[in-house]
């Protein structure tokens, strides 16, 4: 089985986090509602969910419960490979251990008769009765123990190996036995997923599709009337600044939105790489938080449009629209503390980050550097080149995401708060003045 | 400035100021935002209110929040599939011919859907539409119908996956697996308790609600059949728990691969689509923001606070009142439970529990009859799931209350509705009694999965 050391690049990490959503927004204003079954999406599924069968089971036809089995199997034999190599290299170890004891047991052995010789040619030699004598005699014993001994533990070793080796043999056998029953569904898999690649248009038509479409009618049918404008949409002013900020918000918002996606299909990756061919990624954990942070900071305008923020309404509620609107000015003073807060103390925050690197940016952020000149020396290479930082980086782990993007962010955040409450001031005044709201937000 | 204030006036000047900001309806994550930064700027330095982006910052690059926003689109994407209102069919049909069938069948729906999502607006607006007009036309006591749907939702913050306890954990610091795991049990009893109720109820006065007609109900066979349809839920759950449980993969990952179910249960079902997937997204976009900006302005708000003495002046306070542990315990249930009556969970949670936390741990496990710290931790933060509970029912601004409000028939007084919710309210303080009564409930579980 394969082993993938994919990691995403930077620049396609960056990419994808702009392209996709943009890719998206487009689609979703395009693009009717779903109701009927689609070949698009039945490849989609093939692409993203093939393994379980799903471009089957979308298709009602049951054999995709099979790719279910298939794959539970194959999520066993991964575990299995890991759970036998552990295995294996106990076994390994035990043997080898055993034999390491043998051969030095082996060496006591040698040295022991040698010296058992040694001592008996010297009593010989030597005097009846004498001290050296009894020293020797002392040592010849000690001599004879060691011998003893070394030879006990040869024994005990080699009945230790009896048991061991056939184990050690035994352990790679079910270790090779799982690498083959692995790679044999994995490749199997992988083949049927080819077949079906080719069998999906069949599919489809023209047998399946009146099954498919019995079920499609039985799915209770969505009312596309009402979902045709985004309910989001009647929070914006129809014109004038406010209009253009609301829109601008919503827009923002919506951005951002679909980097939930992203992150989603982040982890199956993730997941997938990980049980599957045991390949964890270094960059998937890191890359989704700091996407879910910058997404947090851009949605804080979106939220504020739409009146997401909880408020406690307990009297706010049963105040006249006039009233609302002058405690609103009043209380919003708090408001523009938190954001400039944001905005200004996250601007240095942000030029500390960006001040981090080594390019003409950096140096910019630093303030060694005028405006004028960034301008005249930024060169696209700075966001390219290996060597170039542009900022402070990760050191988490070896992906080194940069971080000045996501602590930009806290400006850019604020910002578009700040603009968003902006428009909520002109809104209020004017319902101040005329005793009704600019638009009327309905339902 | 580097005013300085003695800490009884700090708290007066903070938590006073922060009322009135609330009370006048400055949504919370300005409130406590603006105060924080202003009093960075009163008690310390202005140079001093760089925090700000330091702490958003730190908050921003949480890997256990992530957590939180994926749950929701989970919630959304399954929302828009019409899984809510197949399993509902199904369980109806089951359980119709008990007396109290329809709101038993209701209460169980509800807890399998909060085994699959971790918010209680999708089950309690779903549940609103689908099965309180079958129950009214099966003339259920409308309180009974209601209640049930009410309490059944509120299952969907305490029954694991649950965004409320993803948040505790990572305010609390602890592990976001075991209080999942500490809060199952505690979520069947109360969901055992309600349905306990509607029945014993039901057959007490038949007339509450009453079994369907003898010919619209279906044999073993058909029941056997029926019991299919609920695969799809069942096996979402299984994947979700089952890798979080096993330690297969991390809450976070699971939150990942349940959002990639949900959108495939969306696929087989003709529902994924490119307007599907907008609308989940951005209803995703808007409950997260409004969860992390409230934690963006009430850390600072509380670290400032923290920093300042306030959680030593809490403790002294409750001391000073001669309250022993128990005591102190339960003054605390008490406050957050009235507290739930105004404020939303996640603003209750980010102002009470780092004060709460640190004063239970500094009272010690021994006092509360435990082993070791974790317990006590694990018992405390499932204590606190179970009693925010009571923050969604609870008149008059129970969020549950209204949403059913906005999906009930216009007819029905919203004072019936608050009638509604009492009964199960009681049912909940009882279960809030028992967990702590008996604190194996929460721990037990815990300590044999993860030994």
């Amino acid at each position: 089985m394969p082993s993938i050391d994919f990691v995403l690049p930077h620049w396609a990490y960056w990419l994808s986090v702009l392209i996709f959503p943009a890719i998206a927004m487009v689609l979703s204003r395009r693009l009717g509602a779903a109701e009927k079954p689609s070949l698009t999406l039945a490849y989609f599924l093939w692409l993203v969910a093939g393994y379980i069968g799903l471009h089957r089971l979308y298709l009602k036809n049951l054999w995709g419960l099979g790719f279910i089995v298939l794959f539970g199997a194959l999520l066993y034999a991964s575990g299995q490979k890991e759970n036998t190599r552990d295995e294996l290299s106990a076994a390994t170890a035990a043997v080898v251990s055993a034999e390491n004891r043998i051969a030095r047991a082996t060496r006591d052995i040698d040295k022991s008769e040698r010296d058992i010789a040694r001592f008996t040619e010297e009593l010989r030699t030597l005097e009846e009765g004498s001290t050296r004598k009894r020293i020797t005699e002392g040592r010849l014993e000690r001599a004879q123990a060691r011998l003893e001994s070394s030879r006990e533990t040869i024994t005990e070793n080699e009945e230790t190996l009896i048991a061991a080796r056939p184990a050690e043999i035994e352990a790679r056998e079910r270790r090779e036995w799982y690498v083959t029953f692995g790679a044999v569904l994995f490749y199997g898999l992988l083949a049927l997923m080819l077949i079906d690649a080719i069998l999906l248009p069949f599919l489809l038509y023209p047998a399946g599709r009146r099954r498919i479409e019995a079920a499609a009618e039985q799915a209770e049918p969505s009312d596309s009337e009402s979902t045709a404008t985004p309910a989001d949409m009647r929070f914006a002013s129809p014109r004038g600044f406010t209009g253009w900020v609301d829109r601008n918000s919503l827009w923002f918002g919506e951005f951002v939105a679909y980097w939930t996606v992203l992150a989603v299909m982040a982890f199956l990756y993730e997941v997938l790489a990980r049980k599957v061919i045991n390949s964890p990624t270094i960059w998937v954990h890191e890359g989704v938080y700091y996407l879910f942070g910058m997404q947090y900071m851009i949605a804080g305008c979106y939220a504020m449009l739409t009146e997401s923020h909880v408020r406690v309404d307990i009297f706010y509620a049963r105040f006249s629209p006039r009233l609302k609107a002058a405690v609103d000015l009043a209380t919003s003073v708090f408001f523009f503390i938190f954001v400039f807060a944001l905005l200004l103390w996250g601007w240095v925050f942000a030029m500390q980050s960006i001040g981090n690197g080594n390019t003409v940016l950096s140096a910019w952020a630093r303030g060694d550097v005028e405006t004028m000149q960034l301008l005249a020396e930024i060169s696209i290479m700075d966001f390219l080149s290996d060597e170039k930082r542009n900022g402070e980086y990760s050191f988490n782990n070896p992906w080194q995401i940069p971080l000045w993007p996501v602590k930009l962010m806290i400006v850019m955040g604020a910002a578009l708060l700040l603009l968003q409450g902006i428009s909520r001031i002109i809104k209020d005044l004017h319902t101040l003045r005329f005793g009704e709201p600019l638009h009327k937000v309905e339902g | 400035m580097g005013l300085e204030f003695s800490i009884e006036l700090l708290t007066l000047l903070m938590f006073g100021s922060l009322l009135i900001l609330l009370m006048l309806g400055l949504p919370l994550a300005w409130v406590t935002g603006g105060l924080a930064c202003l009093f960075l700027f009163l008690v310390q330095d202005i140079n001093n209110v760089s925090l700000a982006p330091t702490q958003v910052f730190a908050t921003m690059s949480n890997e256990q929040l992530i957590a939180i926003p994926l749950f929701i689109f989970m919630a959304a994407m399954l929302e828009r599939s019409g899984i809510i209102k197949e399993m509902f069919d199904v369980l109806y049909k089951l359980l119709g011919a008990i007396p109290g069938g329809l709101a038993s069948a209701t209460i169980i729906a509800s807890t399998i859907l909060a085994a699959m999502v971790g918010v209680i607006g999708a089950a309690v607006v779903t549940m609103g539409i689908i099965a309180l007009p079958e129950m009214l036309k099966r003339s259920y006591e409308p309180k009974i119908a209601m209640g049930s749907i009410m309490a059944g939702g509120t299952l969907g913050i305490l029954i694991p996956p649950s965004i409320l306890a993803i948040l505790y954990a990572v305010v609390a610091e602890q592990s976001v697996g075991e209080l999942f795991i500490g809060a199952v049990i505690p979520g069947l009893l109360l969901s055992g308790l309600y349905i306990s109720y509607v029945t014993a109820r039901a057959f007490a006065n038949p007339k509450l609600g009453p079994p369907i007609p003898v010919e619209e109900r279906i044999d073993l066979g058909e029941k056997l059949r029926l019991l299919g349809g609920l695969t799809a839920p069942i096996a979402l759950i299984f994947v979700v728990l089952g890798v979080i449980f096993t330690g297969y993969a991390t809450p976070v990952e699971a939150s990942g691969v349940g959002s990639f179910g949900a959108m495939m249960v969306a696929a087989l079902h003709f529902k994924l689509d490119w307007r599907t997937i907008r609308e989940a997204c951005t209803t995703t976009l808007k409950a997260s923001a409004m969860v992390i900006w409230i934690m963006f302005g009430a850390t600072l708000f509380v670290s400032l606070y923290n920093q300042q003495g306030g959680q030593q002046f809490v403790r002294e306070a409750m001391e000073g009142f001669g309250l022993g542990p128990w005591g102190i315990l339960i003054v605390m249930q008490i406050f957050l439970i009235v507290l739930g009556m105004f404020l939303d969970w996640v603003g209750i949670l980010l102002l009470c529990v780092p004060i709460f936390v640190p004063i239970i741990k500094a009272i010690g496990a021994a006092a509360f009859g435990f082993d070791s710290e974790a317990d006590l931790v694990l018992w405390f933060g499932v204590l606190y799931l179970v009693n925010m509970q009571m923050s969604f029912l609870s008149p008059p601004f129970g969020y549950a209350l209204f949403y059913l409000r906005g999906v009930a028939p216009k007819e029905i007084p919203m004072s019936d509705i608050f009638k509604a919710a009492l009964p199960f309210l009681a049912l909940q303080v009882l279960g809030l009694t028992l967990c702590m009564l008996f604190p194996e409930l929460v721990i037990w579980l815990p300590k044999q999965v993860y030994g």
